[in-house]
């Protein structure tokens, strides 16, 4: 009887990939935090596997660069060695190598890696702290070799084990009231049904909050998919690049972060082939040899922001005049009367291409316009940044992005409406209508089926300089809404912050407070107010930009 | 090219198969203000909320006298995605169904309903904020 060592091959394959995904984002982490024990003996457990495995299979390869990986993160999460930069770079490149003969399913048989991996292994079997290993090669690395572009999928979320505890507790209760709900049924009792219904009603809606929690993802874990990818581009290039990730403690939406996951790559990759100078420019420019690129992640009020900037060349104002007179058939007088703003926004046009010259990397025509297509479908604003010589910025700002707000949730004739309750102040009867500077905007649509019809409230809006109000026709109440980007066609609407997801699976529209305060009142000028909100001021591809230049 | 058909009006169009995610029945839609009126509102699926696009009063531009009624397509391409609400189903056609019969039974093709176009087109009809 043979063995089908085939089985056993494409089981190893399978969980190789899944141990070498884990362990990317296990280091990308460390690197944020090389002195976390834990990533390290996480980081050692998976190798070990993958060395066993290997070793069943007889890749003797494999086994002995996973087990001089593996030592190394065991002096690490012992403390008795320091991981730096260095030797992350190090790790990456031995697990790329793995990863590549994994999916081959054969042994080192090309003499290349072959000699690759002698030098990995002779590199780890040295002391962490002085790596030996060939610094990068000036030509970048062959391109079968070019690691993937794009950065890995958020295939994982870290959750604290308070929360799927509290989830875990919140499913046996919904099982307990659900299975009392059928015993009361059966009992025939008149009474109770509608009380326990109540009951589950409202554990389901625990429930559901619940989840809505769990999807919410670190930046850090986050700028962690982005890292190895950053150092990839950087060797290609022969460019010394490392990734800063501030604002890690923060958590946003994890749906919202995948969609801005190629976006976000796009601007890095731009930085470090069009930004980031060569070492040996930055160090006659006085810069640091290594070039630096920063995902910044704030909440400013209910906005999320995201800055992605490089410490380079700025952008090239050469090539932007270029395009102008090319594309634009703009002469240097029109091109100087063009404010910081608007030259900076040139970027962003479909035709305009950062690249001299077309290489694997940059020239192919996927400009940065990509980039503003996908912030625009998120309804957010896109701001560039950009000082000769000190780097560039790109700020994206995204309405409502944590999963769970609080909002007052009211209908005006069949719409239901949210707005942030930070932005309420009092909610009065109908006879507040006459005593405050109710919102035309919001009274067209309420009279929109009936002229004479007369709102029961009216939501009176918080900090106004004068005290503006919505009408209301019926209020739902203050209550946790999952608040999604207003995407797609709304987005172009430019009017709404979001789209909320209530408790019972309804859905509403999250109003924008600006909107509201300019769209007009009983008492003010509704198109000079219109005027003062048109959106030039925050649009993509227009006066979007700003620049320090 | 597979195509899921449908009929706005006397007319087929097709839409590739590979981009519709489901046909989904007409649950709730949720009426949004300031949209056109071909704009029917949104719908929540799976985490995914979808603009709900009814195709006759687009393209027609005959708005619907009352909430239409019927199946809706999700479809979801280069990172967009719409519900659209046509007039009737016809079904999944495949390639080779879109040859004559034997018989000699003449099978209308159906005109492609190319989504790239669809969403400029109705990026066009979207009033920004500063044209209301």
């Amino acid at each position: 009887m043979s063995l089908d060592i085939s089985k056993y091959e494409q089981i190893f394959v399978r969980e190789a990939t899944q141990y070498l995904e884990a362990l990317e984002i296990l280091l990308g982490a460390a690197g944020q935090d090389p002195a976390n024990g834990d990533l390290w003996r996480d980081a050692y457990a998976k190798l070990h596997s993958i060395k066993g495995m290997a070793r069943a299979l007889e890749l003797d390869a494999i086994t002995g660069l996973a087990h001089a990986m593996e030592n190394w993160c065991r002096l690490f999460a012992e403390k008795t060695a320091c991981a730096d930069k260095a030797s992350l770079d190090l790790l990456v490149e031995g697990l790329e190598l793995i990863g590549r003969e994994v999916e081959r399913r054969i042994d080192l048989g090309d003499v290349a890696h072959r000699e690759r991996l002698e030098t990995l292994v002779a590199a780890f079997n040295a002391s962490p702290q002085a790596p030996s290993v060939s610094p990068p090669r000036p030509g970048g690395i062959p391109e079968r070799d070019a690691p993937p572009l794009k950065p890995p999928a958020i295939e994982w979320l870290s959750v604290p084990f308070g929360l799927v505890e509290g989830l875990m507790g919140l499913s046996q209760e919904v099982l307990q009231a659900g299975a009392a709900l059928r015993q009361t049924e059966a009992m025939g009792a008149s009474g109770a049904p509608a009380a326990d219904l109540g009951n589950l009603l409202y554990l389901i809606r625990e429930l559901y909050l619940a989840l809505a929690r769990m999807r919410l993802m670190s930046v850090r874990d986050y700028g962690a998919l982005f890292e190895k990818v950053v150092r990839s581009l950087g060797r290609q290039t022969g460019r010394g690049v490392a990734l800063e990730v501030r604002g890690g403690t923060l958590q946003a939406d994890a749906a919202l972060l995948d969609r801005l996951r190629e976006p976000l790559m796009h601007l890095m990759r731009n930085a470090v082939i069009h930004g980031i100078e060569p070492g040996d420019e930055r160090e006659r420019l006085g810069k640091p040899r290594e070039g630096r690129i920063v995902l910044e992640v704030q909440r400013e009020g209910e906005r999320l922001v995201l800055t992605v900037g490089d410490d380079g060349r700025g952008i090239d104002q050469g090539r932007v005049h270029a395009y102008l007179k090319a594309k634009k058939g703009l002469n240097e007088e029109e091109i100087g009367r063009l404010s910081p703003s608007a030259l900076c926004a040139t970027i962003l046009e479909p035709g305009f291409s950062g690249a001299a010259q077309l290489t694997e990397l940059a020239g192919r025509g996927m400009g940065l316009h990509v980039v503003a297509q996908a912030v625009e479908y998120l309804s957010g604003s896109l701001r560039i940044r950009s000082s000769p010589s000190q780097g560039t910025q790109f700020v994206i700002g995204l309405p409502l992005a944590l999963a769970v707000a609080y909002c007052l949730v009211f209908r005006i004739g069949p719409y239901w409406l949210a707005l942030p309750a930070s932005d309420v102040q009092r909610i009065e009867g109908r006879a507040g209508l006459a005593a405050q500077e109710v919102s035309t905007l919001l009274m067209d649509l309420a009279r929109s089926g009936d002229p004479s019809a007369r709102p029961a409230y009216v939501v009176v809006l918080r900090g106004a300089q004068r005290g503006v109000a919505l009408p209301s026709d019926s209020i739902q109440g203050i209550q946790p809404v999952t608040v999604m980007p207003a995407g797609g066609l709304l987005g172009q609407a430019r009017r709404f912050a979001g789209v909320g997801l209530l408790e019972d699976g309804q859905i509403c529209v999250v109003m924008q407070r600006e909107i509201l305060d300019a769209g007009g009142t009983g008492a003010g000028a509704p198109g000079a107010d219109r005027a003062r909100v048109a959106f030039g001021s925050e649009g993509l591809s227009g006066a979007g930009g700003d620049s320090e230049a | 090219m597979d195509t899921v058909d449908f009929w706005i009006a006397d007319r087929l169009y097709g839409v590739e198969a590979r981009h519709v995610l489901r046909v989904h029945p007409q649950g709730r839609v949720t009426p949004v203000p300031w949209m056109p009126p071909f704009y029917l509102g949104l719908t929540y699926f799976r985490g995914e909320v979808y603009d709900v696009i009814h195709l006759r009063g687009l393209l027609c531009r005959e708005l619907p006298a009352c909430k239409p009624q019927g199946a809706m397509l999700l479809v979801r391409w280069s990172n967009r995605q719409l519900a659209l609400v046509p007039d009737r189903l016809a079904g999944l056609l495949s390639e080779t169904q879109s040859h004559p019969p034997a018989d000699g039974a003449r099978v209308p093709l159906p005109e492609p309903l190319v989504l790239d176009q669809l969403w400029q087109t109705l990026g066009r009809h979207v009033p920004r904020h500063f044209e209301i």
